[in-house]
Protein backbone atom coordinates (compact mmCIF):
# COMPACT_ATOMS: atom_id res chain seq x y z
CA UNK A 1 0.00 0.00 0.00
CA UNK A 2 1.62 3.20 -1.41
CA UNK A 3 2.33 6.29 1.30
CA UNK A 4 -0.58 8.42 -0.48
CA UNK A 5 -2.89 5.93 0.28
CA UNK A 6 -2.28 4.89 4.10
CA UNK A 7 -2.62 8.85 4.69
CA UNK A 8 -5.99 9.07 2.61
CA UNK A 9 -7.22 5.76 4.45
CA UNK A 10 -5.81 7.79 7.70
CA UNK A 11 -7.34 11.21 6.91
CA UNK A 12 -10.68 9.36 5.52
CA UNK A 13 -11.08 7.80 8.95
CA UNK A 14 -10.15 10.69 10.66
CA UNK A 15 -12.93 12.29 8.55
CA UNK A 16 -15.70 9.60 9.29
CA UNK A 17 -14.83 9.80 12.89
CA UNK A 18 -15.10 13.58 12.99
CA UNK A 19 -18.41 13.22 10.89
CA UNK A 20 -19.79 10.84 13.19
CA UNK A 21 -18.66 12.96 16.00
CA UNK A 22 -20.28 15.89 14.79
CA UNK A 23 -23.87 14.08 13.68
CA UNK A 24 -23.85 13.06 17.15
CA UNK A 25 -23.47 16.29 18.58
CA UNK A 26 -25.56 17.88 16.35
CA UNK A 27 -28.38 15.14 17.13
CA UNK A 28 -27.99 15.50 20.83
CA UNK A 29 -28.43 19.54 20.04
CA UNK A 30 -31.47 18.55 18.04
CA UNK A 31 -32.76 16.52 20.63
CA UNK A 32 -32.71 19.02 23.50
CA UNK A 33 -34.45 21.16 21.24
CA UNK A 34 -37.19 18.93 20.50
CA UNK A 35 -37.59 18.25 24.34
CA UNK A 36 -37.80 22.01 24.97
CA UNK A 37 -40.22 22.60 21.73
CA UNK A 38 -42.64 19.54 23.22
CA UNK A 39 -42.48 20.90 26.76
CA UNK A 40 -43.68 24.18 24.94
CA UNK A 41 -46.10 22.93 22.95
CA UNK A 42 -47.41 20.94 25.79
CA UNK A 43 -47.42 24.32 27.73
CA UNK A 44 -49.56 26.03 24.69
CA UNK A 45 -52.10 23.04 25.04
CA UNK A 46 -52.58 23.59 28.44
CA UNK A 47 -52.57 26.96 27.96
CA UNK A 48 -55.15 26.75 25.96
CA UNK A 49 -57.21 24.33 28.23
CA UNK A 50 -57.42 26.61 30.62
CA UNK A 51 -57.83 29.83 28.41
CA UNK A 52 -61.84 29.55 28.69
CA UNK A 53 -62.06 28.91 32.60
CA UNK A 54 -58.84 31.57 33.28
CA UNK A 55 -61.87 33.83 30.92
CA UNK A 56 -64.70 32.90 33.26
CA UNK A 57 -62.50 33.72 36.16
CA UNK A 58 -61.84 37.17 35.54
CA UNK A 59 -65.08 37.47 34.67
CA UNK A 60 -66.90 36.03 37.61
CA UNK A 61 -64.13 37.23 40.74
CA UNK A 62 -65.06 40.65 42.29
CA UNK A 63 -62.63 43.90 41.56
CA UNK A 64 -62.32 46.52 43.77
CA UNK A 65 -59.35 49.14 43.76
CA UNK A 66 -58.58 48.31 47.26
CA UNK A 67 -58.88 44.53 48.13
CA UNK A 68 -59.77 46.31 51.72
CA UNK A 69 -62.26 47.53 50.76
CA UNK A 70 -64.96 45.45 52.53
CA UNK A 71 -67.93 48.03 51.56
CA UNK A 72 -67.84 48.02 47.82
CA UNK A 73 -67.06 43.90 48.52
CA UNK A 74 -70.59 44.15 50.49
CA UNK A 75 -72.26 45.74 48.10
CA UNK A 76 -71.11 43.58 45.20
CA UNK A 77 -72.44 40.17 46.70
CA UNK A 78 -75.54 41.90 45.91
CA UNK A 79 -77.37 42.18 49.65
CA UNK A 80 -79.32 45.41 48.52
CA UNK A 81 -81.91 44.35 46.66
CA UNK A 82 -82.38 41.97 49.70
CA UNK A 83 -84.16 43.15 52.76
CA UNK A 84 -80.78 41.99 55.48
CA UNK A 85 -78.70 44.67 56.91
CA UNK A 86 -74.59 44.32 57.09
CA UNK A 87 -73.66 44.06 60.66
CA UNK A 88 -72.93 47.85 61.98
CA UNK A 89 -68.72 46.73 63.06
CA UNK A 90 -67.64 44.79 59.62
CA UNK A 91 -63.97 44.74 59.92
CA UNK A 92 -60.95 43.00 57.53
CA UNK A 93 -59.80 39.82 59.30
CA UNK A 94 -57.26 39.42 56.43
CA UNK A 95 -56.60 40.24 52.87
CA UNK A 96 -53.31 38.75 51.47
CA UNK A 97 -52.86 37.13 48.31
CA UNK A 98 -53.94 33.64 47.27
CA UNK A 99 -50.74 32.66 45.06
CA UNK A 100 -52.23 29.21 44.09
CA UNK A 101 -55.02 30.77 42.44
CA UNK A 102 -53.16 33.91 41.65
CA UNK A 103 -55.95 36.41 43.62
CA UNK A 104 -56.64 38.05 46.50
CA UNK A 105 -58.29 36.81 48.99
CA UNK A 106 -59.72 39.07 51.85
CA UNK A 107 -62.00 37.21 54.37
CA UNK A 108 -64.51 39.74 56.76
CA UNK A 109 -65.49 39.68 60.62
CA UNK A 110 -67.61 40.96 62.52
CA UNK A 111 -66.90 39.24 66.07
CA UNK A 112 -67.30 36.13 65.85
CA UNK A 113 -68.45 35.42 62.16
CA UNK A 114 -69.96 38.33 60.02
CA UNK A 115 -73.37 38.15 60.96
CA UNK A 116 -76.22 39.64 58.95
CA UNK A 117 -79.99 40.08 59.85
CA UNK A 118 -82.96 39.55 57.81
CA UNK A 119 -86.62 39.54 57.84
CA UNK A 120 -87.62 36.13 57.88
CA UNK A 121 -86.35 32.52 57.41
CA UNK A 122 -87.15 31.99 53.77
CA UNK A 123 -85.11 35.02 52.80
CA UNK A 124 -82.29 33.28 54.71
CA UNK A 125 -82.73 30.10 52.99
CA UNK A 126 -83.22 32.32 49.85
CA UNK A 127 -79.81 33.89 50.37
CA UNK A 128 -77.80 30.89 51.15
CA UNK A 129 -79.59 29.72 47.96
CA UNK A 130 -77.90 31.93 45.73
CA UNK A 131 -74.60 32.02 47.66
CA UNK A 132 -74.43 28.15 47.40
CA UNK A 133 -72.86 28.51 43.80
CA UNK A 134 -71.16 31.54 44.14
CA UNK A 135 -67.21 30.24 43.68
CA UNK A 136 -66.16 34.62 44.24
CA UNK A 137 -66.93 33.98 47.97
CA UNK A 138 -66.17 30.53 50.27
CA UNK A 139 -68.28 30.20 53.32
CA UNK A 140 -66.53 28.15 56.29
CA UNK A 141 -69.81 27.72 58.13
CA UNK A 142 -73.57 28.99 58.39
CA UNK A 143 -76.17 29.38 61.29
CA UNK A 144 -79.25 30.76 60.68
CA UNK A 145 -81.17 32.13 63.77
CA UNK A 146 -84.60 33.03 64.70
CA UNK A 147 -84.90 36.05 66.52
CA UNK A 148 -88.03 38.24 67.65
CA UNK A 149 -87.30 40.79 64.92
CA UNK A 150 -86.45 38.21 62.35
CA UNK A 151 -83.21 36.38 61.76
CA UNK A 152 -79.93 36.46 62.34
CA UNK A 153 -77.27 34.62 59.96
CA UNK A 154 -73.87 34.63 60.41
CA UNK A 155 -71.33 33.36 58.02
CA UNK A 156 -67.93 31.88 59.41
CA UNK A 157 -64.82 32.54 57.60
CA UNK A 158 -66.84 34.74 54.98
CA UNK A 159 -63.96 34.94 52.29
CA UNK A 160 -64.18 36.94 48.97
CA UNK A 161 -61.78 36.05 45.91
CA UNK A 162 -60.73 39.57 44.27
CA UNK A 163 -58.85 39.98 41.21
CA UNK A 164 -55.12 42.14 41.56
CA UNK A 165 -55.91 45.69 41.36
CA UNK A 166 -55.72 47.03 37.72
CA UNK B 1 25.44 -6.35 -18.92
CA UNK B 2 23.14 -9.37 -18.57
CA UNK B 3 22.35 -11.51 -21.42
CA UNK B 4 18.92 -11.42 -22.80
CA UNK B 5 19.40 -14.48 -24.84
CA UNK B 6 17.06 -16.75 -25.68
CA UNK B 7 18.72 -20.24 -25.07
CA UNK B 8 17.60 -21.06 -21.54
CA UNK B 9 17.61 -24.54 -21.78
CA UNK B 10 19.69 -25.20 -18.58
CA UNK B 11 17.36 -23.44 -16.73
CA UNK B 12 14.55 -24.77 -18.54
CA UNK B 13 15.16 -28.19 -16.98
CA UNK B 14 14.76 -26.75 -13.34
CA UNK B 15 11.62 -25.75 -13.84
CA UNK B 16 8.40 -27.09 -12.14
CA UNK B 17 10.77 -28.00 -9.62
CA UNK B 18 9.52 -29.59 -6.41
CA UNK B 19 10.25 -27.55 -3.19
CA UNK B 20 10.28 -29.61 0.14
CA UNK B 21 9.06 -28.95 3.52
CA UNK B 22 10.26 -26.13 5.17
CA UNK B 23 14.07 -25.63 7.22
CA UNK B 24 14.22 -25.61 10.92
CA UNK B 25 16.11 -22.52 11.20
CA UNK B 26 13.40 -20.24 9.61
CA UNK B 27 11.97 -17.71 12.29
CA UNK B 28 8.66 -17.84 13.70
CA UNK B 29 7.76 -14.69 11.40
CA UNK B 30 9.16 -16.89 8.25
CA UNK B 31 7.67 -19.85 9.51
CA UNK B 32 3.98 -18.42 9.57
CA UNK B 33 4.66 -16.70 6.39
CA UNK B 34 5.60 -19.61 4.90
CA UNK B 35 3.04 -22.01 5.73
CA UNK B 36 0.56 -19.22 5.03
CA UNK B 37 2.18 -19.15 1.42
CA UNK B 38 2.24 -22.72 1.04
CA UNK B 39 -1.26 -22.90 1.42
CA UNK B 40 -1.52 -20.44 -1.10
CA UNK B 41 -0.03 -21.92 -3.36
CA UNK B 42 -0.68 -25.47 -2.35
CA UNK B 43 -0.93 -28.13 -5.58
CA UNK B 44 0.74 -25.80 -7.52
CA UNK B 45 3.93 -25.78 -9.57
CA UNK B 46 6.58 -23.12 -9.28
CA UNK B 47 8.80 -22.27 -12.09
CA UNK B 48 12.99 -20.72 -12.13
CA UNK B 49 12.91 -17.83 -13.37
CA UNK B 50 16.56 -16.64 -14.66
CA UNK B 51 15.72 -14.65 -17.88
CA UNK B 52 13.01 -13.00 -19.84
CA UNK B 53 12.22 -16.27 -21.51
CA UNK B 54 11.10 -18.04 -18.35
CA UNK B 55 9.38 -15.08 -17.12
CA UNK B 56 6.96 -15.05 -20.20
CA UNK B 57 6.61 -18.60 -19.52
CA UNK B 58 5.34 -18.37 -16.04
CA UNK B 59 3.30 -15.52 -16.90
CA UNK B 60 1.51 -17.20 -19.64
CA UNK B 61 0.59 -20.24 -17.20
CA UNK B 62 0.63 -17.95 -13.74
CA UNK B 63 3.23 -20.32 -12.45
CA UNK B 64 4.91 -18.92 -9.16
CA UNK B 65 8.28 -17.42 -10.27
CA UNK B 66 11.55 -18.02 -8.28
CA UNK B 67 13.84 -15.46 -9.40
CA UNK B 68 17.44 -16.33 -9.65
CA UNK B 69 19.98 -15.52 -12.45
CA UNK B 70 20.31 -12.99 -14.46
CA UNK B 71 16.32 -11.77 -13.50
CA UNK B 72 17.81 -10.48 -10.05
CA UNK B 73 21.23 -9.04 -9.70
CA UNK B 74 21.66 -8.98 -5.78
CA UNK B 75 23.99 -6.85 -3.95
CA UNK B 76 24.89 -4.44 -1.37
CA UNK B 77 24.52 -1.50 -3.02
CA UNK B 78 21.46 -0.45 -5.08
CA UNK B 79 23.01 -0.35 -9.00
CA UNK B 80 22.18 2.83 -11.34
CA UNK B 81 21.44 -0.27 -14.32
CA UNK B 82 18.50 1.31 -15.91
CA UNK B 83 17.01 -1.65 -16.88
CA UNK B 84 16.91 -3.14 -13.51
CA UNK B 85 14.11 -1.93 -10.61
CA UNK B 86 14.68 -2.47 -6.97
CA UNK B 87 12.44 -4.34 -5.49
CA UNK B 88 11.01 -3.66 -2.15
CA UNK B 89 12.68 -5.37 1.25
CA UNK B 90 8.98 -5.56 3.22
CA UNK B 91 8.74 -9.05 4.07
CA UNK B 92 12.80 -9.56 4.24
CA UNK B 93 14.75 -11.10 7.68
CA UNK B 94 18.07 -10.44 8.89
CA UNK B 95 20.79 -10.12 6.00
CA UNK B 96 18.09 -9.89 3.85
CA UNK B 97 16.97 -6.68 4.51
CA UNK B 98 20.74 -5.52 3.74
CA UNK B 99 21.06 -6.73 0.24
CA UNK B 100 18.85 -4.95 -2.55
CA UNK B 101 17.57 -7.19 -5.03
CA UNK B 102 17.26 -5.77 -8.30
CA UNK B 103 15.04 -6.94 -10.91
CA UNK B 104 15.29 -6.49 -14.72
CA UNK B 105 12.47 -4.56 -15.85
CA UNK B 106 11.26 -6.55 -18.34
CA UNK B 107 11.16 -9.75 -16.55
CA UNK B 108 9.05 -7.47 -13.75
CA UNK B 109 6.80 -6.38 -16.35
CA UNK B 110 5.85 -9.84 -17.36
CA UNK B 111 5.46 -11.51 -13.94
CA UNK B 112 3.72 -8.21 -12.47
CA UNK B 113 0.68 -10.16 -11.61
CA UNK B 114 2.93 -13.77 -11.16
CA UNK B 115 3.55 -14.24 -7.94
CA UNK B 116 7.26 -14.44 -7.39
CA UNK B 117 9.96 -15.06 -4.76
CA UNK B 118 13.94 -14.53 -4.46
CA UNK B 119 15.98 -17.74 -4.77
CA UNK B 120 18.55 -15.23 -2.71
CA UNK B 121 16.04 -15.47 0.14
CA UNK B 122 16.82 -19.08 0.63
CA UNK B 123 20.54 -18.92 -0.10
CA UNK B 124 20.35 -16.29 3.13
CA UNK B 125 18.24 -18.39 5.02
CA UNK B 126 20.18 -21.36 5.00
CA UNK B 127 23.88 -19.99 5.04
CA UNK B 128 22.38 -18.66 9.01
CA UNK B 129 22.67 -22.22 10.21
CA UNK B 130 26.16 -22.48 10.33
CA UNK B 131 27.02 -20.17 13.10
CA UNK B 132 30.52 -21.31 13.85
CA UNK B 133 32.34 -21.57 10.53
CA UNK B 134 32.86 -19.53 7.77
CA UNK B 135 31.28 -21.22 4.68
CA UNK B 136 30.60 -20.66 0.91
CA UNK B 137 27.25 -20.97 -1.19
CA UNK B 138 26.91 -20.96 -4.74
CA UNK B 139 23.62 -19.88 -5.92
CA UNK B 140 22.73 -19.23 -9.18
CA UNK B 141 21.45 -20.16 -12.48
CA UNK B 142 22.17 -20.31 -16.39
CA UNK B 143 21.08 -17.35 -17.86
CA UNK B 144 20.79 -17.59 -21.69
CA UNK B 145 24.30 -18.26 -22.82
CA UNK B 146 25.91 -17.78 -19.51
CA UNK B 147 26.16 -19.05 -15.86
CA UNK B 148 25.46 -16.76 -13.60
CA UNK B 149 27.33 -17.41 -10.18
CA UNK B 150 26.13 -16.14 -7.09
CA UNK B 151 28.61 -16.25 -4.31
CA UNK B 152 27.66 -15.87 -1.03
CA UNK B 153 30.22 -15.93 1.98
CA UNK B 154 28.54 -16.83 5.82
CA UNK B 155 30.93 -15.96 9.10
CA UNK B 156 29.26 -17.29 11.83
CA UNK B 157 26.02 -17.32 10.03
CA UNK B 158 26.30 -14.00 9.07
CA UNK B 159 26.90 -12.55 5.42
CA UNK B 160 30.31 -11.15 5.11
CA UNK B 161 30.46 -11.69 1.25
CA UNK B 162 28.38 -11.12 -2.01
CA UNK B 163 29.38 -11.37 -5.56
CA UNK B 164 27.25 -12.47 -8.96
CA UNK B 165 29.72 -13.58 -11.37
CA UNK B 166 28.90 -14.69 -15.54
CA UNK B 167 30.56 -17.51 -15.92
CA UNK B 168 30.51 -19.16 -19.85
CA UNK B 169 28.58 -21.89 -20.00
CA UNK B 170 29.32 -25.37 -18.56
CA UNK B 171 30.47 -27.04 -21.69
CA UNK B 172 32.74 -24.31 -22.60
CA UNK B 173 36.56 -24.81 -22.63
CA UNK B 174 37.69 -22.03 -20.15
CA UNK B 175 34.51 -23.15 -17.76
CA UNK B 176 36.44 -24.74 -15.56
CA UNK B 177 39.57 -22.52 -15.41
CA UNK B 178 37.35 -19.12 -14.91
CA UNK B 179 35.09 -21.32 -12.21
CA UNK B 180 38.60 -22.13 -10.74
CA UNK B 181 40.00 -18.51 -10.58
CA UNK B 182 36.36 -17.57 -9.24
CA UNK B 183 36.58 -19.64 -5.88
CA UNK B 184 39.98 -19.11 -5.80
CA UNK B 185 39.91 -15.14 -5.31
CA UNK B 186 36.98 -15.86 -2.99
CA UNK B 187 38.84 -18.46 -1.23
CA UNK B 188 41.56 -16.18 -0.74
CA UNK B 189 39.81 -13.57 0.87
CA UNK B 190 38.12 -15.25 3.44
CA UNK B 191 38.91 -18.59 5.84
CA UNK B 192 36.11 -20.39 4.21
CA UNK B 193 35.95 -23.97 5.53
CA UNK B 194 33.49 -25.53 3.36
CA UNK B 195 31.30 -24.79 -0.11
CA UNK B 196 28.16 -25.91 -0.96
CA UNK B 197 26.28 -25.99 -4.34
CA UNK B 198 22.55 -25.23 -3.94
CA UNK B 199 20.00 -25.12 -6.50
CA UNK B 200 19.07 -23.73 -9.22
CA UNK B 201 23.09 -24.11 -10.27
CA UNK B 202 23.26 -27.50 -12.66
CA UNK B 203 24.94 -30.45 -10.62
CA UNK B 204 27.52 -31.11 -12.80
CA UNK B 205 30.73 -32.31 -12.69
CA UNK B 206 32.66 -29.71 -13.77
CA UNK B 207 32.01 -28.26 -10.13
CA UNK B 208 34.92 -29.56 -7.70
CA UNK B 209 34.08 -32.68 -5.99
CA UNK B 210 34.59 -31.08 -2.19
CA UNK B 211 31.84 -29.11 -2.96
CA UNK B 212 29.06 -30.21 -1.06
CA UNK B 213 25.86 -30.36 -2.77
CA UNK B 214 22.40 -29.05 -1.63
CA UNK B 215 20.07 -29.47 -4.12
CA UNK B 216 16.28 -27.62 -3.20
CA UNK B 217 17.18 -27.62 0.27
CA UNK B 218 17.90 -24.29 0.46
CA UNK B 219 14.89 -23.19 -1.63
CA UNK B 220 12.43 -25.17 0.61
CA UNK B 221 9.39 -23.00 2.10
CA UNK B 222 10.37 -19.89 0.09
CA UNK B 223 7.87 -16.92 0.81
CA UNK B 224 5.95 -16.13 -2.54
CA UNK B 225 4.37 -12.83 -2.86
CA UNK B 226 1.49 -12.31 -5.44
CA UNK B 227 2.70 -10.32 -7.58
CA UNK B 228 3.34 -6.50 -7.90
CA UNK B 229 4.25 -6.25 -4.15
CA UNK B 230 7.99 -6.59 -4.75
CA UNK B 231 8.71 -3.61 -6.95
CA UNK B 232 8.12 -0.17 -6.69
CA UNK B 233 5.00 0.83 -8.83
CA UNK B 234 6.20 3.54 -10.59
CA UNK B 235 9.36 1.91 -11.83
CA UNK B 236 7.68 -0.18 -13.82
CA UNK B 237 6.87 0.83 -17.58
CA UNK B 238 3.83 -0.90 -19.46
CA UNK B 239 0.48 -0.45 -19.89
CA UNK B 240 -0.52 -2.49 -17.08
CA UNK B 241 1.89 0.08 -14.91
CA UNK B 242 0.53 2.73 -16.24
CA UNK B 243 -3.07 1.48 -15.34
CA UNK B 244 -2.12 0.22 -11.59
CA UNK B 245 -0.11 3.77 -11.67
CA UNK B 246 -3.47 5.89 -12.38
CA UNK B 247 -4.79 3.27 -10.04
CA UNK B 248 -2.57 4.12 -7.00
CA UNK B 249 -2.64 7.82 -7.92
CA UNK B 250 -6.53 7.72 -7.92
CA UNK B 251 -7.10 5.27 -5.05
CA UNK B 252 -6.02 7.88 -2.04
CA UNK B 253 -8.09 11.02 -4.00
CA UNK B 254 -10.89 8.23 -3.93
CA UNK B 255 -10.42 7.37 -0.58
CA UNK B 256 -9.94 10.54 0.72
CA UNK B 257 -12.85 12.18 -0.99
CA UNK B 258 -15.10 8.90 0.34
CA UNK B 259 -13.83 10.58 4.03
CA UNK B 260 -14.97 14.01 3.05
CA UNK B 261 -18.51 12.91 1.27
CA UNK B 262 -18.82 10.91 4.61
CA UNK B 263 -17.96 13.71 6.89
CA UNK B 264 -20.01 16.39 4.64
CA UNK B 265 -22.80 13.74 4.70
CA UNK B 266 -23.01 13.07 8.08
CA UNK B 267 -22.30 16.78 9.36
CA UNK B 268 -25.75 17.52 7.20
CA UNK B 269 -27.38 14.89 8.66
CA UNK B 270 -26.66 16.18 12.18
CA UNK B 271 -27.58 20.02 10.64
CA UNK B 272 -30.42 18.94 8.97
CA UNK B 273 -31.97 17.24 12.51
CA UNK B 274 -30.92 20.62 14.11
CA UNK B 275 -32.05 23.13 12.06
CA UNK B 276 -35.23 20.89 11.62
CA UNK B 277 -35.79 20.68 15.25
CA UNK B 278 -34.85 24.23 15.23
CA UNK B 279 -37.35 25.71 13.04
CA UNK B 280 -40.26 23.41 15.07
CA UNK B 281 -39.07 25.77 18.17
CA UNK B 282 -39.33 28.63 16.18
CA UNK B 283 -42.92 27.85 15.01
CA UNK B 284 -43.91 26.76 19.05
CA UNK B 285 -42.61 30.56 20.40
CA UNK B 286 -45.24 31.88 17.55
CA UNK B 287 -48.09 30.32 18.82
CA UNK B 288 -51.54 31.73 19.55
CA UNK B 289 -51.15 30.66 23.00
CA UNK B 290 -47.16 31.79 23.61
CA UNK B 291 -48.08 35.53 21.97
CA UNK B 292 -51.24 35.50 24.29
CA UNK B 293 -49.04 34.46 27.80
CA UNK B 294 -46.71 36.88 26.83
CA UNK B 295 -43.85 34.29 26.98
CA UNK B 296 -43.77 30.21 28.51
CA UNK B 297 -44.93 30.67 32.19
CA UNK B 298 -45.01 27.55 34.56
CA UNK B 299 -46.48 29.17 37.45
CA UNK B 300 -49.30 31.28 34.99
CA UNK B 301 -50.22 27.85 33.90
CA UNK B 302 -50.05 26.35 37.59
CA UNK B 303 -52.57 29.08 39.00
CA UNK B 304 -54.68 28.83 35.77
CA UNK B 305 -54.90 25.23 36.09
CA UNK B 306 -56.04 25.94 40.11
CA UNK B 307 -58.58 27.87 38.95
CA UNK B 308 -59.76 25.50 36.34
CA UNK B 309 -59.82 23.21 39.24
CA UNK B 310 -61.91 25.83 41.37
CA UNK B 311 -64.19 26.46 39.22
CA UNK B 312 -65.02 22.64 37.83
CA UNK B 313 -65.57 21.86 41.17
CA UNK B 314 -68.37 22.94 43.78
CA UNK B 315 -67.78 25.50 45.86
CA UNK B 316 -67.05 24.83 49.08
CA UNK B 317 -69.94 26.16 51.04
CA UNK B 318 -72.23 24.62 48.41
CA UNK B 319 -72.73 21.25 50.62
CA UNK B 320 -73.26 22.73 53.27
CA UNK B 321 -76.69 25.70 52.07
CA UNK B 322 -77.82 22.58 50.17
CA UNK B 323 -78.14 21.02 53.28
CA UNK B 324 -79.22 23.37 55.15
CA UNK B 325 -81.95 24.28 52.61
CA UNK B 326 -82.86 20.39 52.48
CA UNK B 327 -83.67 20.76 56.31
CA UNK B 328 -85.40 23.84 56.26
CA UNK B 329 -87.60 22.59 53.34
CA UNK B 330 -88.27 19.37 55.24
CA UNK B 331 -88.77 21.30 58.72
CA UNK B 332 -91.32 23.09 56.89
CA UNK B 333 -93.47 20.46 55.65
CA UNK B 334 -93.57 19.86 59.13
CA UNK B 335 -96.66 21.59 60.67
CA UNK B 336 -96.39 20.57 64.08
CA UNK B 337 -92.62 21.71 64.55
CA UNK B 338 -91.03 25.42 64.08
CA UNK B 339 -87.01 25.81 63.49
CA UNK B 340 -85.39 28.09 65.77
CA UNK B 341 -82.28 27.73 64.46
CA UNK B 342 -79.97 25.78 61.67
CA UNK B 343 -76.41 25.67 61.74
CA UNK B 344 -73.39 23.71 60.13
CA UNK B 345 -70.22 23.74 61.80
CA UNK B 346 -66.93 25.09 60.73
CA UNK B 347 -65.69 22.39 58.07
CA UNK B 348 -62.48 22.84 59.46
CA UNK B 349 -63.31 22.16 63.30
CA UNK B 350 -63.82 18.73 62.05
CA UNK B 351 -61.15 16.60 63.35
CA UNK B 352 -59.80 13.91 60.73
CA UNK B 353 -60.45 10.74 63.42
CA UNK B 354 -63.83 11.66 64.03
CA UNK B 355 -65.98 8.88 64.98
CA UNK B 356 -69.28 10.54 64.56
CA UNK B 357 -69.09 13.67 63.01
CA UNK B 358 -71.95 16.36 63.10
CA UNK B 359 -72.52 17.88 59.55
CA UNK B 360 -75.81 20.37 61.10
CA UNK B 361 -77.75 20.96 64.14
CA UNK B 362 -81.47 21.73 63.98
CA UNK B 363 -82.71 23.79 66.50
CA UNK B 364 -87.14 22.72 66.97
CA UNK B 365 -89.94 23.39 68.93
CA UNK B 366 -93.24 21.71 69.59
CA UNK B 367 -95.94 21.91 71.29
CA UNK B 368 -95.79 19.79 74.30
CA UNK B 369 -97.56 16.69 73.65
CA UNK B 370 -98.53 13.81 76.32
CA UNK B 371 -95.21 11.77 75.57
CA UNK B 372 -91.95 12.68 77.31
CA UNK B 373 -89.99 15.01 76.11
CA UNK B 374 -87.43 12.55 75.44
CA UNK B 375 -89.73 10.25 73.30
CA UNK B 376 -92.13 13.23 71.59
CA UNK B 377 -88.01 14.46 70.66
CA UNK B 378 -87.50 11.06 69.32
CA UNK B 379 -90.85 10.67 67.44
CA UNK B 380 -90.26 14.80 65.97
CA UNK B 381 -86.90 13.49 64.82
CA UNK B 382 -88.10 10.33 62.86
CA UNK B 383 -90.50 12.59 61.10
CA UNK B 384 -87.64 15.00 60.39
CA UNK B 385 -85.57 12.37 59.23
CA UNK B 386 -88.27 10.80 56.71
CA UNK B 387 -89.31 14.25 55.48
CA UNK B 388 -85.58 15.00 55.05
CA UNK B 389 -84.33 11.68 54.08
CA UNK B 390 -81.10 12.62 56.34
CA UNK B 391 -80.33 10.80 59.57
CA UNK B 392 -81.59 13.24 62.24
CA UNK B 393 -80.54 11.69 65.90
CA UNK B 394 -81.77 12.97 69.05
CA UNK B 395 -79.62 12.19 72.09
CA UNK B 396 -80.05 12.10 75.82
CA UNK B 397 -78.98 16.06 76.20
CA UNK B 398 -80.86 16.74 72.88
CA UNK B 399 -83.91 18.04 75.04
CA UNK B 400 -83.42 21.90 75.68
CA UNK B 401 -85.77 23.14 77.78
CA UNK B 402 -89.89 23.71 77.47
CA UNK B 403 -91.75 26.75 78.23
CA UNK B 404 -94.51 28.37 80.44
CA UNK B 405 -96.66 28.16 77.46
CA UNK B 406 -96.18 24.16 77.36
CA UNK B 407 -93.72 24.67 74.20
CA UNK B 408 -90.70 22.38 74.14
CA UNK B 409 -87.44 22.50 72.30
CA UNK B 410 -84.73 20.40 71.36
CA UNK B 411 -81.77 20.03 69.82
CA UNK B 412 -81.35 17.34 67.06
CA UNK B 413 -78.14 16.85 65.41
CA UNK B 414 -77.72 15.46 61.42
CA UNK B 415 -74.64 12.60 61.26
CA UNK B 416 -72.29 12.51 58.31
CA UNK B 417 -73.77 10.03 57.01
CA UNK B 418 -70.70 9.57 54.41
CA UNK B 419 -68.54 8.30 57.80
CA UNK B 420 -71.15 6.54 59.04
CA UNK B 421 -71.87 3.98 56.38
CA UNK B 422 -68.47 4.06 55.84
CA UNK B 423 -68.01 2.78 59.32
CA UNK B 424 -70.64 0.61 58.98
CA UNK B 425 -68.74 -0.80 56.14
CA UNK B 426 -65.43 -1.15 57.96
CA UNK B 427 -67.29 -2.75 60.88
CA UNK B 428 -68.53 -5.34 58.30
CA UNK B 429 -65.05 -6.03 56.72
Amino acid sequence: MSGALIWSVAASAILIYSGVQVEQALDQRAEAQTRVTRAMNDWANSFEQYADASKRWDAMMLSVKDIGDFVTLIDKINIAPLSWRAPDKLTVQSAKVDESIGSYRTCLASGNGVDFSLSSAQEAIGVIASFSNRHDMTIDGIHINRENQGVKMRFDNLCFIVNRPA
Amino acid sequence: MRSTDTDNQSSSDLNATTLPAPARTMSLGQSLLAKANEKFLRGKEKMVVACIEDARKAAQTNTPAILVGQAVFISFEATEDPSYVPAKTFLSFGDGKRITRQIDKEVIHELYDTPVAFAVDGYLRYGRRFKHDTVMLLGGAISGDSLNLELYIFEHGKLKGLSERNLPLPEHPHFEGVLDSTLQEFYSKFPITRTFLANCLPDIPEFPANIERLGDAPLKQLIFIPGRHRVSKNSVIGKKAKKQKLKTQLAPLVVLLTGLGAFAGLSWTGFSKYQQAVNEFKTATESEAVRRAGGVDEAMLRVMQARKAMLDAAPVQHAQAQLMIRLANAAASLPDIRVQSISTPQQSSYASGDTMRIIAYIDVAALGSAESSMQQGRTLAQELAKASGLAVTIDAGGFLRSDANGIRYWRMSIPDQTVAQQQTSNGAA
